[in-house]
């Protein structure tokens, strides 16, 4: 006898063209999130640079969602962890907050993989080849390990990039162009990262 | 009310991202195992609400 659950039904079929909905309209909300609870200014830094950096960092750059998908992780990465660290002992303190916020990328990005891959949607890039053995499993629901790894590690070198320019005194003229002109080799340094894993 | 919106946007956003891994898992691809995918997802959200978090303006600048 099947399941009940694997027996369940819906009259509405999620395609291709719901998940770049998908990732455009969040990443629009997100936009609309900084730009109100922080400033214009924020929020067109980071999703400037992140659409940078998305375009150095996909391999598809003709699909709208690859090119939102890390500017998209990575904001709400961010936001949850200034709600979460910002509340307790670890309040103001910058290296925590942008650990947090590569781990709590990771655990984001990790059922958007796991229904992308599922569905055969548009990915930023495909499944790296990082071989975890020990974390790989069903409980991952299709998605592997070495993918959770990569969104953390991009999250982290997209927050601690952020915040070390926003912390080194300059003016925010020169941070923004320092900002903008750091993200096309971000990805390369990850890359790097990653082989070295 | 409309602020109220924004202030819960993170979380609505990731109960979205939650609620499509939900939707492609069981009636999509019938495969209610890759509901495993959201359970960290899941208690990050718990965390988040469990924080209290989404009231108050943040600071004008905004460092992140």
């Amino acid at each position: 006898m099947r399941p009940f659950l694997a027996e369940l039904s819906s009259p509405v079929h999620l395609d291709g063209l719901a998940w770049t909905l998908f990732v455009a309209i969040g990443t629009a909300l997100a936009f609309v999130h900084a730009f109100r609870k922080l400033s214009p200014y924020f929020a067109a830094a980071w999703f400037g640079s992140g659409l940078v950096f998305g375009w150095f960092w996909t391999d598809t750059r003709t699909a709208p969602e690859a090119l939102l998908l890390p500017v998209f992780v990575t904001y709400l990465a961010a936001a949850l962890t200034k709600g979460v660290v910002e509340q307790g002992r670890f309040a103001g303190n910058h290296l925590v907050h942008v650990l947090c916020a590569g781990l709590f990328a990771g655990l984001i990005a990790l059922p958007l993989e796991a229904a992308a891959a599922t569905m055969g949607w548009t990915l930023p890039r495909a499944t790296p080849a990082l071989h975890l053995p020990l974390l790989d499993g069903p409980w991952l629901g299709g998605a592997t390990a070495g993918a959770v790894v990569e969104w953390s590690l991009l999250g982290t070198l997209f927050y601690g990039t952020y915040k070390v320019l926003d912390h080194l005194g300059v003016g925010p003229v020169v941070q923004t162009v320092a900002l903008f002109g750091v993200m096309p080799f971000l990805p390369r340094f990850a890359d790097f990262l990653l082989r070295m894993g | 009310m409309f602020d109220r919106v924004i202030d819960r946007l993170p979380a609505l956003l990731l109960i979205a991202a939650l609620a499509l891994l939900a939707h492609v898992a069981l009636f999509d691809a019938h495969e209610p195992s890759r509901l495993m995918a959201g359970i960290p997802a899941l208690l990050l959200l718990l965390l988040y609400l469990r924080a209290g978090t989404g009231g108050g303006k943040a600071k004008a600048k905004g460092s992140g």
